[in-house]
């Protein structure tokens, strides 16, 4: 499929990454793209299930555009998030719905995962999909 | 297999315990009604002595791990068989952590029962054992029905064979069996006493320099324990720790270590866990610890 210019950009720069370790650290690095939730407002509607760790998504619509709110107690979840902050924040809601999840074994990240975390991921994909047919 | 001997009777736990060592005695529970009692443990990863001579009056089964999979701590377990054969309690003890460390005996030590796991010495996954005294052995009835644990079938009634093989019905685990087999002959040409000093003074260095990174060792490394070592650091997440350990090729474990129980009691939710065993080796303690070091620079 064809992936928004931002989601592009983003798996070259993994694809560039041979490095397992340099490929994982840059999920970390990527922490820092998330619009961060407040713990505050972490509630068992925003609870992403089946993550070994605590973590949230909120997921709200303005003006027919994506706008991802998201918090994590791991780094690395928080990085997988920044990644999914990236490929869907702001984007009109019906580019959105086009997005798989394939774009995470295009980026080869998954391979660098533990199986529950690359099951946590997928599961965080799964909820803001779900969040974003029932918005 | 021991349900008349346990009818109506307690069976008393620890906090320490490996879920394996918890979670079938609850099913049993469910299913007869038993009472379950747990020994706490105390401040000092300890289990509390005086709470379980308390708890063991009119307890048919008392089940404790050797050694903890978490803490590496080698629990007093002579002075609990003791206590339990004093009371009349049949023991069974969970040595799946302990055996690979030092050779036990289970004729010496006195218990009734002793589980073993082939995966956590160097033998293969899905294989494990119970070795049970002769008394006990004549008490348990088979629990499993099907091919090999026979004698005669007839459409009116089934006899089983009166050894060993009736409790272990259908087609046995042969290749897991002759891979354990060998390992246990390979460990048996190693001096595991010498192994286990060897052993402990990695993990005491490594706990040592854990502690100067600011990370809580949950585990106090006596002579008797074994060489593993759980720790956490106080704001980086055990399993982001783990994945970039791992991404550096250092194995460890992190989560719950299948005893949430006890970390439950200690009020964390999972810590990392470094376990060392024969085939490592002090340089390769010394490169965990830097890799674990450029890590918190980079990541904490």
């Amino acid at each position: 499929m064809t992936y928004p210019e931002a989601l592009v950009e983003l798996i070259d720069d993994f694809q560039s990454i041979d490095d397992k370790m340099e490929r994982l650290e840059y999920v970390f690095d990527l922490a820092s793209e998330v619009n961060e939730l407040p713990v505050a407002q972490w509630t068992e509607e925003t609870r992403i299930h089946g993550c070994q760790s605590e973590a949230h998504v909120l997921l709200e619509i303005e003006e027919g555009k994506v706008s991802l709110k998201s918090g994590a107690d791991s780094k690395l979840v928080q990085g997988l998030m920044g990644i999914l902050t990236i490929a869907m924040d702001n984007l009109d809601t019906e580019e959105a719905k086009k997005i798989t999840p394939d774009f995470a074994v295009d980026m080869g990240i998954l391979n660098s995962l533990s199986p529950s975390r690359s099951n946590g991921f997928r599961n965080m994909f799964d909820k803001i999909m779900n969040d974003l047919e029932e918005n | 297999m021991l349900g008349d001997t346990l009818k109506g009777r307690a069976i008393v736990l620890t906090e320490m315990e490996h879920h394996s060592d918890i979670v079938p005695w609850q099913m049993l529970a469910e299913a007869y009604g038993n009472e379950l009692r747990y020994v706490p443990v105390k401040e000092d990863l300890t289990l509390d002595m005086e709470a379980y001579e308390a708890s063991i009056e009119g307890a048919g089964l008392v089940c404790v791990v050797h050694t903890s999979n978490v803490l590496g701590v080698r629990n007093p377990i002579e002075k609990i068989i003791e206590i339990a054969h004093k009371n009349g309690a049949k023991v069974l003890i969970d040595a799946a952590q302990g055996a690979p460390h030092c050779k036990i005996d289970l004729k010496e030590l006195g218990a009734d029962m002793m589980a073993l796991s082939a995966h956590k010495m160097c033998g293969p996954t899905g294989i494990g054992c119970l070795l049970v005294n002769e008394q006990t052995f004549q008490e348990m009835k088979p629990f499993m029905g099907g091919g090999d644990m026979i004698e005669t079938v007839t459409l009116q009634k089934s006899t089983y064979q009166t050894n060993e093989h009736r409790f272990e019905a259908g087609t046995p685990k042969i290749a897991e069996a002759i891979g354990w087999d060998a390992a246990l002959g390979y460990l048996d040409n190693l001096n595991l006493n010498e192994q286990h000093q060897r052993l402990l003074n990695i993990a005491r260095y490594v706990a040592d320099e854990l502690r100067s990174m600011n990370m809580t060792v949950y585990g106090r490394h006596d002579s008797d324990d074994s060489a593993v070592v759980s720790f956490l650091h106080p704001t980086m997440h055990s399993e982001d720790l783990a994945h970039l350990l791992d991404a550096r090729g250092v194995a460890v474990r992190t989560g719950h270590h299948c005893a949430q129980p006890l970390l439950h009691r200690l009020g964390i939710n999972g810590t990392v866990r470094a376990s060392f065993y024969i085939y490592n080796t002090m340089d390769e303690a010394e490169q965990f610890i830097q890799h674990t070091k450029d890590i918190l620079e980079r990541f904490a």
